[in-house]
């Protein structure tokens, strides 16, 4: 029949254009998601060379895992650097995301200066970190330590050097524009709230802290648990602004978090592909990570979701 | 409501307990926020002197200067190999044309495919479309770490290092969150135009670029926007795979850790910061409702 | 204006002064000729050379003096067919270039700083030079030096730069200048506020107690008049003996017990004893290894750049790492050791080390010691204050007495100067202190400098075939003895090989520069170079990078004057930061 051959030729030419605007993007994934990843598999068993000026490589077995191991067990870096690592994500879960949360409600209920404090939370997300880090760097080594001077007599020689004061600045840092990446998204969430309910919770005399507790929460719940699953999964490649404070190397040693460390492995090797030596370390690095890091993630993820709380 | 019934009504309500709290939060926030990029533009226009003397205010005589400006228009710098093997200082304004080329090129490249791609696994359902889709949702679940090496390594077998085009290859990609809300999107979308457009004699292609690209035109712009200010800000992709074309962010970087010339003093190192932001800033105030406002389709639902 | 229009009007302007500048981009600004040269026209009658030079603190003064001089020179020398003279085309920057970049470079000499000698070689990019080397040096085309370049290199250096890469040992390079890291001090302080140890003084802080040392009671050991006669020094000598000036360090501190008492002395006298820079924080780490060279001496200390030896100055520990002592309280040695590369990180045991940790530990003993703000400053503000800081008002009324910097500080302290008029007048008297030994049994021995940087002259293997004689003559024309005092007067510092200064460059160096040649070429002092020497540790530079070999710990530090930076760190003694060290490299040492 005409219209069973003209459905027919409407599917194939649907399948032409399917597979025309999909291929380039699908080639990509291939090649740059699951090429690199068992490319990085098989890294992580190599060993590379540079004794003579020229790169040898060589199959080497568990020995970058060894090596791991060892430093594990021999060096505090880097288990000083998997404890702020850990520290970092607290203070994503237990500051971070229920201040930007709150954030989020308060905006949405159009609570006073909303629209300033909206603009002034989502600004550094689309500013340059660089940029940020420049500014906080000054204000606080400078104009800060100069007012703590001026009213304690305490004289800070260095906010960033010094592992007393470090952590704090760092921290503040993290904490201050940590809010502007979600917030939209929480806002999102809290928008897509039945209205009605609010408005009757609001009626029936709860008080605004209530409501966020027993229907604002509960409501936005899945959103919650995708963002503290990112949040988790992100914990090997969270570098809490170190490498822009203090570039390649020189983050003290205390400071130091697991993402900072694996970046700064391939962040010193030659980047013109002329010095690959610590690419194999980084690899495994970063599969050991893998291994430990997606079970957990997809756990808590089945867990958080079976038994949280639901809207009803 | 005039301006004074507005005000009145405002001292008037009650103010909940989590109202008083989170506005005073926000208020601290908001203020150290303020006082910290005022500071950082009232240093930009100071003397090094003065700035030794007092690093708050303007105490001193002649503490006023565009000097820090000229120093970084006329010092930040980043060196790369020219094509006869040479080297030779990529300057600001240099910079800002491989930003502009870099963010502009590669946001392109991600929203559209992200968004082509949404478009055929949304509409055209089958096999490989739910296999593009779970492809996705468990790239986004599944956390894989430490892979920078072995892309780099890819990447310049591949010749994609310190090109351009190479990063926009890298760009084409689909595997973002926001391919979940385009995809939402579209599948919202009625298919009665398509279908009108078939029956008139339309390919399938003119009905995506002629229809339902137009229809998702306004986020399309929204989700490029954010592409656009993610990587005119990123350094460290840049540092790594575009040495050889160096971003603003990644001259920013250079400038403030590596460069120990005499245009590199603290001053001009703030006032190099106030350069590059005020321009992302101001386009942000101005369009801040379109920015902020429309990313509200979709949204992660888990 | 309505919101809608200014929101346009903010937008086109952003977007226009954006695009503006990316189109000014577009016509990038100033690159010179090929290769980022400066800009220069070709002169087609004469044969070009190219010649790219680290312009860093070393700065262009001097080797644009010696090109003009070289082109006037060799102006009737036909190199090519139909052209007369040589065009040096300069590339002038603060960059490197990587091995693999080298080929494609246009350049044909290359002068420049953090090179790997071994890594360049190694992949064929320098040339063989052999032949400039072993000949005297050029003075103009028909001249040469009697003496060969080789005879002016140091032993070690001719160990380090011979590379056999299988067709015998050939030269590829020449070492540029001398790096070492100092505590520059401001004679002029010195002199105004009294702080020389007066004669007599000798040895006498050796039995008094720390208390004792941070009391008033050392404002008896210095003079009361700038003129008044002084101690011996570290060298415990003084006057000319056998031809050498011992002179030079007369009251300056011999011991750690007579600085700590200088140091005390500077605060009770308002003087701030140390400025330093933290953007570099390796500056430190360079002045602890100088502090560790100067108590091991450059016999001992040089089996670390080989790994083979015998080590007579180990400290002897137990199988927890713990520093054993003496019943007298001295530090137990060990009995001579055999050292080979797998037991090599027995080298961190070296008694200097520890002595070098106790005199990192001296400086940071107290704030006070230090300008405030050294640990948030760059080395240009460093400079600029240790010259300026007290006219400027910017430290209270404060001299700084001493500074922690490199042999190249004063060249690249120019425009902190009014004038060079004023970098070498008389007012301007710096000079680099001879490390005190770290008790008075050590006091007469050598003082001992390690040159950290590699620094190189070569030239570019895969250069056009014409420029290979120019390259060469341009290479040897540097290492004559005149050029190499042009290097001298005009920057204060040394070319890394062994040459006599000329009593006009003498005269035409500033006070800092004059004293530098006289301390670094003093036979009381050893210079040696943080090279290895061996195939094991040629095999090892990343192990031996000068920046962290030294003083790496367990918790991943590297810089023990931020380690002792650290409050919690404050107290820990220098036997158990030794011990973390010594761990450290024992639990860990793996040689390719």
């Amino acid at each position: 029949m005409a219209s069973g051959k003209s459905m027919s030729k409407n599917k194939r030419s649907g399948q032409i254009f399917f597979w025309t605007m999909v291929i380039l993007p699908l080639v990509q994934f291939c090649i740059f998601y699951v090429g690199v990843n068992f490319n990085s598999i098989i890294l992580a068993f190599k060993s590379y060379e540079n004794h003579t000026g020229v790169i040898v490589q060589d199959w080497v077995g568990f020995e970058n895992f060894q090596t791991i191991l060892h430093d594990w067990n021999t060096s505090l870096l880097l288990k000083t650097a998997v404890k702020n690592t850990f520290k970092y994500l607290a203070i994503d879960i237990l500051i971070i995301m229920p201040a930007t949360m709150l954030f989020a409600y308060y905006i949405y209920k159009n609570f006073a200066l909303s629209n300033l404090f909206k603009v002034l939370i989502f600004a550094p997300s689309i500013i340059c970190i660089m940029v940020l880090v420049i500014f906080f760097k000054g204000f606080m080594e400078d104009a800060v330590s100069q007012v703590i001077y001026k009213t304690t007599g305490t004289y800070i020689e260095s906010m960033f050097l010094k592992r007393k004061y470090a952590f704090y600045p760092l921290t503040i840092f993290y904490i201050m524009f940590g809010f502007s990446g979600n917030i939209l998204i929480y806002l999102n969430a809290i928008s897509n709230i039945s209205t009605s309910m609010l408005e009757a919770a609001t009626i029936d005399g709860a008080s605004e802290f209530k409501i966020f507790i027993q229907i604002v929460l509960p409501s936005i719940y899945k959103t919650c648990v995708s963002l503290l699953v990112i949040s988790v999964s992100a914990i090997g490649s969270n570098q809490a602004y170190l490498h822009s404070f203090y570039g390649s190397s020189n983050a003290p040693e205390y400071a130091r978090t697991l993402g900072y460390h694996l970046f700064d492995l391939v962040a010193t090797s030659g980047v013109d592909g002329d010095n690959p030596t610590q690419y194999p370390i980084a690899s495994a690095y970063g599969l050991v990570i893998t291994f430990i890091v997606a079970p957990v993630t997809l756990t808590m993820r089945w867990l958080l979701n079976k038994y949280g709380p639901s809207e009803d | 409501m005039d301006k004074s019934a507005k005000k009145k009504k405002f001292f008037q309500r009650k103010w909940s307990a989590l109202e008083i709290c989170v506005c005073l939060i926000l208020t601290v926030y908001s203020l150290a926020l303020i006082a910290l990029f005022a500071w950082a533009i009232m240093t930009s226009f100071k003397t090094q002197s003065a700035y030794d003397r007092d690093k708050l205010f303007f105490n001193t005589p002649n503490a006023f200067t565009f000097d820090n400006y000229l120093n970084v228009f006329n010092g930040m710098s980043a060196q790369v190999p020219t094509l006869e093997g040479g080297m030779r200082p990529v300057y600001i304004e240099e910079m800002f044309l491989y930003s502009f080329l870099y963010a502009g090129g590669c946001a392109f490249c991600q929203t559209f495919f992200t968004a082509t791609v949404a478009y055929c696994t949304a509409r055209y359902k089958g096999t490989a479309a739910s296999v593009i889709h779970s492809i996705v949702i468990i790239t986004l679940i599944l956390p894989v770490v430490g892979s920078l090496a072995s892309t780099l390594q890819m990447a310049y077998e591949l010749n994609l290092v310190n090109n351009m085009l190479g990063m926009y290859v890298l760009k084409v990609s689909f595997n973002n969150m926001y391919y979940l809300i385009f995809y939402a999107l579209f599948a919202s979308m009625s298919w009665e135009y398509a279908e009108s457009a078939f029956i008139d004699g339309a390919s399938h292609f003119t009905v995506y670029f002629k229809i339902m690209f137009p229809l998702a035109a306004t986020l399309f712009g929204t989700v490029f926007l954010l592409f656009f200010i993610s990587y005119w800000n990123d350094y460290q992709v840049p540092l790594m795979f575009l040495r050889n074309m160096p971003t603003l962010a990644l001259g920013l970087y250079g400038f403030m850790l590596h460069d120990h010339s005499e245009f590199a003093t603290p001053t001009a190192k703030i006032a190099a910061g106030v350069c590059v932001f005020i321009p992302v800033f101001a386009v942000f105030v101005a369009f801040r409702n379109k920015i902020m406002g429309n990313l509200t389709e979709g949204g992660i639902k888990g | 204006m309505n919101k809608t229009n200014w929101k346009k009007a903010l937008l086109a302007f952003t977007m226009a002064a954006t695009t503006m500048l990316s189109a000014v981009g577009c016509g990038a600004r100033g690159t010179g000729g090929a290769g980022g040269a400066d800009n220069v026209d070709i002169d087609t009658t004469k044969s070009q050379l190219y010649l790219k030079y680290y312009n860093g603190g070393v700065n262009r003064v001097w080797i644009d003096d010696v090109i003009s001089q070289f082109e006037r020179d060799y102006a009737d020398v036909e190199f090519e067919t139909g052209k007369k003279g040589v065009q040096i085309i300069k590339d002038f920057d603060k960059s490197g270039i990587s091995v693999s970049a080298i080929e494609k470079n246009p350049n044909q000499v290359f002068m420049l700083v953090g090179v790997e000698y071994y890594d360049y070689a190694s992949n064929g990019v320098m040339m063989d030079i052999s032949d400039v080397v072993q000949k005297g040096a050029a003075l103009s085309p028909n001249q040469k030096e009697e003496a060969t370049i080789e005879t002016k290199l140091r032993e070690s250096q001719k160990s380090f730069y011979q590379l056999d890469r299988g067709d015998g040992k050939k030269y590829y390079a020449l070492p540029f200048f001398e790096s070492f890291m100092n505590l520059i001090y401001n004679v002029s302080v010195f002199e105004d506020k009294k702080l020389y140890f007066a004669q007599g003084k000798d040895g006498e802080t050796e039995t008094w107690s720390d208390e004792d040392l941070k009391s008033s009671k050392v404002e008896d050991l210095f003079v009361k008049r700038a003129t008044a006669p002084r101690s011996l020094g570290p060298d415990g000598k003084t006057g000319e003996i056998d031809g050498v000036n011992y002179s030079a360090d007369d009251g300056l501190p011999a011991t750690y017990k007579d600085f700590q008492a200088l140091l005390t002395c500077m605060v009770r006298r308002n003087v701030i004893p140390f400025i330093w820079n933290a953007t570099s924080t390796d500056y430190l780490t360079g002045l602890a290894n100088e502090a560790w060279v100067n108590n091991e001496g450059a016999e001992q200390f040089m089996l670390n750049m080989s790994f083979e030896g015998t080590a007579d100055n180990l400290v002897a520990l137990d199988d927890k790492g713990n520093v054993q002592y003496n019943e007298d309280g001295s530090v137990k040695m060990r009995d001579a050791t055999e050292i080979t590369p797998s037991n090599a990180y027995e080298l961190h045991a070296q008694k200097g080390k520890l002595d070098a940790i106790e005199f990192v530990k001296m400086m940071m003993g107290s704030s006070d010691y230090r300008y405030g703000e050294s640990f948030k400053m760059d080395f240009r503000a460093t400079q600029r204050y240790f010259l300026n800081g007290n006219v400027d008002g910017l430290t209270d009324g404060k001299d700084i007495a001493m500074m922690v910097e490199g042999t190249w500080w004063n060249s690249e302290a120019r425009s902190d100067y009014a004038s060079e008029e004023d970098r070498h007048s008389e007012d301007r008297k710096f000079a680099i202190l001879p490390l005190p030994k770290s008790d008075i049994s050590k006091v007469g021995e050598k003082n001992t400098k390690v040159s950290e940087r590699q620094t190189l002259i070569f030239i570019n293997n895969f250069c056009a075939d014409y420029a290979v004689p120019i390259a060469k003559e341009f290479v040897s024309y540097l290492h004559s003895d005149r050029v190499m005092n042009v290097f001298s007067k005009d920057t204060d510092m040394l070319r890394a090989l062994n040459y006599e200064l000329t009593e006009d460059t003498i005269q035409g160096m500033s006070y800092f520069g004059r004293s530098a040649y006289e301390f670094a070429t003093s036979a009381n002092t050893d210079v040696i170079e943080w090279l290895p020497t061996s195939n094991t540790t040629k095999k090892n530079g990343t192990l031996l990078d000068w920046a962290s070999y030294g003083f790496s710990t367990t918790a991943g530090g590297k810089n023990p004057y931020l380690y002792y930076f650290e409050e919690s760190n404050a107290k820990v003694s220098p036997a158990t930061y030794f011990k973390d060290i010594y761990n450290n490299y024992k639990n860990s040492w793996k040689i390719s």
